[in-house]
């Protein structure tokens, strides 16, 4: 026998472990600390007895709640509220274990849980809502036996058939959930977008390109964007973000460009791509090299097919792009002016190796050829530690260290194009990407984040040229990968989560409408087959059948209950039931208790025009073995 | 909150939340509802209630559903309430109570009330369920006091019975079978003979008595039916025939055994 109590004190741990993990890794340091120290401790507190006093943890309360409230600010919310409750709920693990105490932890948890979805959006939060579902729908039938009566304690029966019915209520609410969740009236556009993604994961593609800025680049291996699309060459994957068009202060940063500039992708291989871009401080959006179309919520596509996302950042962003593969864009006009504009002062050997290109090199390709011959030559190599740094990183990775990553390369190129006179800009985004074959989709990863450049050539438009392709070492960038088990495993992984993202995190108004639209359609489309004598002949058919499966049912229930009585009467001396005897007068020709016992089971359950229950059927069956070796002996 | 919250930001994860939220409310609904369906309820009550006499009632509860067990069923039936904590599927449950009727008479029983807070503490549902329970209340036994009864001297007293008994007259000299009492063996006649002889006693048998209602006395009407209680009781305790004067017309005979008593305390109960 076991007290509701002791148990409601486990799961309520168990559920503020739940609905707090999720959110965990988004607290400050000193939450961190705090949550785990006060669980441990009031566990201790608890089983020693020792009641802290409410007014201390009131105090406590109040305090932090106004510690964050100062912190509130109308783009600074998803963080001091997440604190706020994680901290209550430390509090919580403190305090006194009443059911209302059991009740508002448990609240928490589902508040902390939903607090985690301002920061993450991975399909690890339906695990934890159903995990936590289920402890909270144990907590809450295990309260209401508490609550009806304190000394209540419960058997082992009655804790199993609670714990079913705590599965039974979960496995049950989820259909309904889904149910609920396409239902739910929803906005076009969220009310309020303070929540937007303070603290998720900075995206590669960044508001500048600084190579000089670290030794070393962190590669993250988290998913920037799943593009829904045909698997193509790998070779021709280039995410077009942003264009940098300016260079200062050691930096390749991005200013709008000339109004009457209008780039246009040269007509060929149109490639649709449906891309999901994961939650970023990016408000550049990616979409295939070169881009014809790019249509998402709030987004403008500029002069050199950028696209940004006015509100961006937001939690989720669907991308409906169309490209076609190439690598020159048609350009209306240029402001040859504006894409030659240099910092007063450049590296002296960057820009004497320019200027010996400039006095070779007679058109603009020619130009170019010279420079990818220099970049061959130099024997540079591409690597992403102990990378060039300081004022002089340019100079450094050309001349001196001789390695560097894709910024290194895009920028010292663009440099060296515009001193020899050719227009020139870096062009930041995302280069490659691994093919689902169960989603038919590529998974862009964030340390595939690429810089190159684009050359204009008289005649012909923006070239793309790529001189991280002319270093050592580049093609082994991402070669190993799609290869291993554990590649493979995370590609299942990945799908499961791209089909998250597809059917839940995207799912808005338009696809609530679209949704309903296509339910009516397909019901105006319903044709009723026309009343013919086969249609009639097989409908025939399937009620019977129908019917017949209810009758077998209730036929092989009473059958078991006529086998049991069959057996008795035989084993009372008849080969068949006895005319004007019941199963009670036979009983009464025993002189003996069991037989009186069976009938009295039997009877009680057929008389009563009842079914005779499964423990009924055990006792039935145990007592005619007793009569049987009764009649053995005798 | 968390559903204005969902609108507001249109973070589908919230909707997830009150989604799910809203199912559990839709099943905790539904859970609460079959949870004191199907229940059959049946009260047992002693067939001698008096007045004022705290008598034990036994609730009976059987769960008809096939698939589902039910959980803290409180039942309210015949003036008291019973907590059943769980009820599995198919099986019957009973508790029972002390109860004290104050009214003699006739009491119906024809429903119960089955209620449960299960499977969330927030709503108690609850539902009628017939029972069919018909008792009659026989009036207070009377302790104290003097009877309004008085004893017609001709047909009291005692009288020889013929049946074999242990305290009447000695009626003849019999073998001793082996059953008999020690104190009945004929110690001096048994020391003649060769095997132990007894006297065989008759009974000793009252007169009939018939208690009568419409007698003229100063007591209310309730003390004297309490006192035809005690008396009926008594005089079956004693072995005594007795009977009862309802009316000028109606008398019941008088005989002994205990389905005349209650029949006689029956005509007592209900009597206007």
């Amino acid at each position: 026998m076991l007290s509701p109590a002791r148990i409601i004190e486990i799961l309520v741990l168990l559920a503020s472990i739940i609905g707090i993990l999720p959110l965990y890794p988004y607290l400050d340091l000193f939450s961190r600390i705090l949550l785990p120290l006060a669980a441990i401790s009031g566990l201790v507190v608890h089983n020693k007895g020792i009641r802290l006093p409410t007014i201390v943890l009131t105090l406590a309360s109040i305090a932090i709640f106004f510690s964050y409230a100062t912190r509130f600010g109308h783009n600074n919310v998803a963080a001091p509220a997440a604190n706020l409750l994680a901290l209550l709920l430390a509090i919580r693990f403190m305090g006194e274990q009443s059911s209302r105490a059991a009740l508002q932890a448990c609240a928490l948890s589902v508040f902390c849980l939903a607090a985690s979805t301002l920061f993450a959006l991975d399909p690890i939060f339906l695990f934890s809502l159903i995990l936590l579902s289920f402890f909270i729908i144990s907590t809450l039938l295990l309260l209401t036996f508490h609550e009806t009566d304190k000394a209540i304690m419960l058997n082992r029966f009655e804790l199993l058939s609670l714990g079913k019915l705590a599965v039974w209520t979960t496995g049950v609410s989820i259909p309904l959930m889904l149910i609920f969740f396409i239902i739910l009236p929803r906005t076009q556009f969220p009310l309020w977008n303070a929540f937007a993604g303070k603290g998720q994961t900075t995206s590669g593609v960044s508001d500048r390109v600084e190579p000089g800025r670290s030794t070393t680049i962190e590669t993250s291996l988290a998913v920037a964007f799943r593009a829904e699309m045909p698997a193509i060459d790998p070779e021709a994957l280039y995410w077009r973000c942003v264009v940098f068009n300016r260079y200062s202060s050691d930096a390749w940063v991005r200013e709008m460009p000339p109004s009457r500039e209008i780039d246009r992708a040269i007509a060929g291989n149109r490639v649709q791509q449906t891309i999901f871009f994961e939650p970023g401080s990016s408000r550049y959006l990616p979409a295939l090299d070169q881009p014809l179309q790019v249509r998402a919520p709030r987004a403008t596509t500029s002069g050199d097919l950028v696209t940004t996302q006015n509100l961006g950042g937001s939690n989720r962003s669907k991308i409906e792009a169309i490209s076609t593969l190439g690598e020159t864009l048609r350009v209306t006009s240029i402001d040859r002016e504006f894409y030659l504009r240099l910092p007063s002062e450049l590296p002296p050997r960057l820009a004497a190796v320019a200027d010996a290109i400039k006095g070779r090199g007679k058109s603009d390709l020619e130009l170019v050829a010279l420079a990818r011959e220099f970049f061959i030559t130099s024997r540079l190599r591409y690597a992403t530690t102990n990378l060039p740094t300081g004022s002089n990183h340019l100079d450094n990775f050309l001349f001196t260290a001789k390695k560097g990553h894709c910024e290194f390369f895009a920028s010292s190129f663009a440099l060296i194009m515009r001193r020899a006179g050719v227009p020139a800009r870096v062009v930041g985004g995302y280069y490659g990407g691994v093919y689902n074959q169960i989603g038919g989709y590529f998974v862009v990863s964030e340390d595939t984040a690429h810089a190159w450049v684009e050359v204009f050539i008289d005649g012909v438009g923006w070239q793309r040229v790529d001189p991280s392709r002319w270093s050592a070492g580049f093609a082994e960038i991402g070669a190993n990968r799609n290869r291993g088990i554990l590649r493979r495993l995370s590609t299942l992984l990945d799908t499961f989560t791209y089909y998250w993202h597809a059917t839940v995190i995207t799912y808005d108004l338009g696809n609530q409408l679209s949704l309903a639209r296509n339910a009516g359609a397909m019901l105006q489309q319903i044709k009723l087959p026309r009343a013919t004598s086969r249609t009639m002949r097989m409908l025939g058919l399937g009620t019977a059948g129908i019917i017949a499966f209810f009758v077998i049912l209730k036929f092989r229930k009473g059958r078991s209950a006529n086998r049991i009585a069959l057996a008795f009467i035989r084993l009372s001396g008849y080969d068949s039931p006895p005319k004007g005897k019941g199963i009670l007068e036979i009983a009464t020709e025993w002189h003996n208790e069991d037989a009186t016992r069976f009938a009295t089971i039997y009877a009680g359950a057929i008389y009563r025009d009842r079914g005779i229950s499964k423990a009924e059927q055990r006792e039935l069956a145990a007592l005619l073995r007793n009569l049987k070796a009764l009649k053995s002996k005798g | 909150m968390l559903g204005f919250a969902a609108v507001n930001t249109g973070n589908n994860l919230l909707y997830l939340i009150v989604s799910l939220l809203l199912g559990f409310m839709s099943i905790s609904g539904l859970l609460g509802w079959l949870n004191i369906r199907g229940l059959e309820c049946d009260l047992a009550l002693n067939d001698e209630i008096y007045c004022n006499i705290p008598t034990l009632v036994t609730l009976t509860i059987t769960n008809r559903k096939q698939y589902l067990d039910s959980f803290l069923l409180h039942v309210q039936a015949a003036g008291g309430i019973r907590l059943l904590t769980s009820l599995p599927k198919g099986e019957t449950g009973s508790s029972s109570f002390i109860r004290t009727f104050t009214h003699r008479g006739r009491h119906s029983f024809d429903t119960a009330i089955i209620s449960s807070p299960f499977p969330v503490n927030f709503f108690v549902r609850g539902m009628i369920v017939p029972i069919a329970s018909d008792i009659v209340v026989f009036p207070a036994p009377a302790t104290s006091g003097a009877s309004p009864f008085k004893a017609d001297s001709s047909a009291y007293g005692e009288l020889l019975g013929t049946d074999r008994g242990l305290d009447g007259e000695m009626r003849t000299i019999s073998d001793y079978t082996g059953v008999e009492p020690l104190k009945q063996i004929h110690w001096r006649l048994s020391a003649r003979q060769e095997w132990f002889k007894i006297k065989e006693l008759a009974t000793t048998a009252h007169a009939p008595v018939i208690l009568d209602l419409t007698a003229e006395n100063n007591l209310m009407l309730e003390e004297k039916l309490s006192w035809a209680t005690a008396l009926i009781n008594k005089a079956c305790r004693e072995n005594r025939e007795v009977g009862l004067r309802l009316s000028q017309e109606r008398v019941i005979s008088p005989d002994k055994g205990r389905s005349h008593r209650l029949r006689l305390l029956r005509e007592l109960a209900l009597y206007a």
